[in-house]
């Protein structure tokens, strides 16, 4: 391949993108106003910004139309294992532990797994008590969250309407 | 998946469990490829490698586990003593820096020791850098970057222990686990291996593999802080006692000229640490203090040395608006000693260097790095190394770009990195004071993402480096068969190529992962060129795995493929070939796990039974008459320097691992 084949080739490749779904997770620390004032149930996905399985998670949710469209019914809060952020959850705070340089872990990732081994990605799911009713270490595919989007929306939704 | 209602009593909650049909869910479960996403942020591209990755091989070390990285190649540097060093895209073992948690281990006499003794259990993933790093670590960082990631007090399994054993009768022994003491936690873990069987298999009368006897230890501690900032303290502890040579040698005739043997006793340890200060501006102060006492007797010939290095490093991080500013002040001191002539008195450098570095984020798309460092050693005088990266990345993260151009330099020290210098009956000659060597880089690399709706991945990463030398220091082995000679290289030398890798981790449990480099490593002097020796112009590595998750069964399928190198041959009267042919180590495993934490695995490693004696070869030179007693002008010298890879044929392994969480 000649240089100048080369050049095009890279640049028809950074050229090719994706459109770009709307933003619709809520903020970790803006969950317990929303919850006071609106209680619903809570999905959350814990990630870290080296995890491809956890970036191929992100890809599948935003292309997912029936997450999108539901998602008015349940919180959405996508949370990086290792985030340096302060996070006031459930009216109590949580840190950023370093444990190297550059390297640490969010005390919140392990209060949420319940001291139990960090894996990402991992799913949660918490009812609008705050009680977990759901966890799953591991990828999520389109037709799982799809099972996952149905039961939530049975129990959930349905108990609401009654 | 089904869904249950339970009302309970108490809350009238609601749970959704998985019942039994939710295998279906288990199966396309991906917990982890084997590689993950280089850090998308970092301007640099930055490969991380999981712990899995390094069980789909197991090694007593991470040298060795390196072997199926793409551009990296352990090279073993002594037939007998077997010692080696890393090559980073054709670059030696020196240029490469090792940190643990981001903590530096300045290594100076060997790089490979800092790959030991951390029990495989505690290593939650090694990132990578190729190219030069960064201005943060100066000449240490010149080829490259190797950063093992301990786990954190969260992920580490609270007790474990793994062992294996191979046809050989090789044996390795980790064990690991955490603790906590007051507000800190520490996590503990120590290995052991063992080699004592001497084997002849070429029949050369010695050694094909070296006997080793290698304990280490590694203690690391986090200590919690009211004001949540950084306090880690690591320490690492290896000793280690190996020989090779005539299958008679016994330690009575260490040092001797009767029957000829290679023994080292190495000890050496380290400290390290990293400490935020209790300012509200970002302050962190890290540091790395070690010392390595290495006593060898190559035959008859003494090689005592000893080194000691402290190194402290402080940093201002401080970001505001587009701009996440790094600036930081470096120092390091280096105590070497040798009983060889060619050091009459202890050498002392220091090596006093300050940097400053901006990362501007122009756009979210778009990132810049600028940074510069300036270095003072007390024998080259001042140097200074800028350097400038450049990342872009799609709207939607499935595209990286990154590009980056500095300027890098390497202050050498012959006898604590060329082991060739003291090995065999040449003598080491010196040309003219050595200058310190200077580099400039240039890399391109480009990550394109592919991800299937089943949860597949794919991904597609490229890259391309471009390094030109100045002052290269480079033993030159063929002027002379008598001598090795050392000198600054007038005219320059060049490492330049190309590397592929494709990664794909599918949902049905299949993870592959396949890499090329095609590399060109070669001097120029007085219009001569000259490839570089011991460098192949190709090589290939291949990760592919099968984990059967219904059974717990996985399978994997490791190796690796090298290309034809120069090597170093004694003249025209050298029987032994000047070009190695393509070779290639291939491993095969299989994995089953339990539930209650245990995990048996086993294999064949080399299976393809190569070895560089393969076809015949004798690669040591003189074999029968090491100490040149026989007066025969005719004779090669005794060499032991052509070797470029691990002369240990198919053997079959198994071993037991278990990690109470």
């Amino acid at each position: 391949m000649s240089r100048t084949t080369l050049i095009a080739f890279i640049i028809s490749l950074c050229a090719w993108q994706y459109s770009h779904a709307q933003a619709f997770s809520v903020h970790i620390n803006q969950l317990d106003s929303l919850m006071l004032h609106a209680p619903k149930p809570v999905l959350i996905l814990l990630s870290t910004d080296w995890c491809s399985i956890c970036a191929s998670q992100k890809d599948i949710l935003r292309k997912h139309k029936r997450f999108h469209q539901l998602s008015p019914h349940f919180y959405f809060v996508e949370f990086n294992g290792e985030s340096r952020e302060r996070v006031i959850y459930q009216g109590k705070e949580y840190f950023y532990r370093p444990s190297g340089v550059n390297v640490g872990s969010h005390e919140l990732t392990q209060h949420l797994n319940d001291n139990d081994k960090a894996a990402y990605p991992t799913w949660i799911l918490l009812s609008p008590g705050y009680q977990q009713v759901f966890k799953q270490k591991g990828l999520l595919n389109v037709l799982q969250l799809d099972e996952l989007l149905t039961a939530m929306e049975k129990t959930f939704v349905q108990q609401n309407k009654k | 998946m089904t869904q249950k209602t339970i009302s309970s009593d108490f809350k009238n909650e609601i749970e959704i469990i998985l019942e039994k049909d939710d295998y279906k869910l288990e199966e396309v479960v991906v917990s982890g490829s084997l590689k993950q996403v280089s850090k998308l942020d970092s301007p640099i591209p930055v490969e991380v490698f999981t712990a899995k990755f390094f069980q789909t091989n197991p090694a007593p070390t991470i040298f060795e586990s390196l072997q199926n990285i793409n551009g990296i190649r352990p090279q073993i540097n002594c037939s007998i003593c077997n010692t080696g060093d890393i090559h980073i895209n054709g670059l030696e073992g020196p240029y490469t820096m090792v940190m643990i948690d981001g903590m530096p281990i300045v290594s100076g006499l060997s790089t490979v020791y800092g790959l030991n003794g951390i029990p495989q259990a505690l290593v939650e993933r090694v990132e990578v850098v190729k190219g030069p790093a960064s201005t943060l670590y100066g000449s240490e960082a010149v080829g490259g970057l190797i950063n093992i990631i301990t786990k954190t007090p969260t992920s580490a399994p609270r007790f474990n222990v793994e062992s294996f054993g191979t046809s050989w009768q090789e044996y390795n022994l980790d064990v690991g686990g955490k603790f906590k003491l007051g507000k800190a936690q520490s996590l503990l873990g120590a290995n052991y291996f063992k080699y004592g069987n001497p084997e002849d298999k070429n029949g050369d009368n010695f050694t094909d593999v070296t006997l080793q006897n290698r304990i280490s230890i590694f203690n690391k501690w986090n200590i919690d802080r009211a004001d949540n900032k950084l306090f880690s303290v690591a320490a690492r502890y290896v000793y280690e006692d190996r020989w090779g040579g005539e299958m008679n040698w016994s330690r009575k005739f260490r040092g001797g000229d009767e029957v000829y043997g290679e023994s080292i006793y190495t000890k050496r340890w380290e400290l390290m640490g990293a400490y935020d200060l209790p300012t509200t501006e970002n302050f962190t102060f890290t540091f790395s203090l070690n010392g390595h006492d290495q006593n060898s007797a190559y035959g008859n010939t003494f090689y005592i040395a000893n080194q000691k290095i402290a190194y402290g490093q402080l940093t201002w991080r401080k970001e505001f608006g587009k701009h996440d500013l790094l600036m930081g002040a470096a120092y390091r001191y280096t105590y070497y000693d040798d009983n060889t002539v060619a050091t009459t008195e202890a050498s002392k450098t220091h090596l006093p260097g300050f940097f400053v570095q901006d990362e501007i984020t122009i756009h979210p798309q778009h990132k810049l790095l600028l940074g510069a460092r300036y270095d003072y050693n007390s024998i080259h005088g001042s140097i200074l190394s800028p350097r400038i990266n450049y990342k872009w990345n799609s709207e939607d993260r499935t595209q990286v770009l990154r590009i980056g151009v500095g300027n890098g330099y390497r202050v050498a020290n012959i006898f604590t990195e060329d082991h060739a210098a003291l090995t065999g009956a040449r003598q080491v000659v010196f040309v003219d004071n050595l200058k310190p060597e200077t580099s400039w880089n240039g890399n391109i690399n480009y990550i394109k993402k592919f991800y299937m709706p089943g949860g597949s991945v794919f991904s597609v990463d490229a890259s391309a480096f471009y390094t030109y030398f100045d002052n290269k220091i480079i033993p030159d082995y063929e002027t002379n068969v008598n001598q090795i000679i050392y000198g600054n290289l007038e005219g320059h030398a060049v490492s330049k190529g190309v590397s592929l890798n494709i990664d794909w981790a599918h949902s049905s449990g299949l993870k592959a992962m396949i890499g090329s480099t095609l590399m060109d490593v070669y001097s120029v002097e007085e219009g001569i060129r000259q490839q570089q020796m011991l460098t192949e112009k190709v090589m290939g590595t291949w990760t592919i795995g099968y984990n059967l998750r219904r059974h717990k069964i996985s399978f994997d399928y490791t190796g690796n493929l090298i290309g034809p190198m120069k090597l170093p041959t004694l003249g025209e009267n050298d029987p032994r070939p000047d070009k190695s042919k393509a070779w290639s180590i291939q491993n095969i495993q299989v994995t089953k796990q339990f539930n209650n934490g245990w995990e048996i695995f086993g294999g064949v490693k080399n299976f393809l039974n190569w070895t560089p004696t393969k076809g015949g070869i004798e690669i040591i030179s003189r074999s029968h008459d090491p100490f040149e007693k026989i007066d025969d002008p005719n004779l090669l010298p005794f060499d032991t320097s052509y070797v470029y890879g691990p002369n240990q044929g198919a053997r079959g392994f198994l071993g037991l691992r278990y990690n109470l969480l």
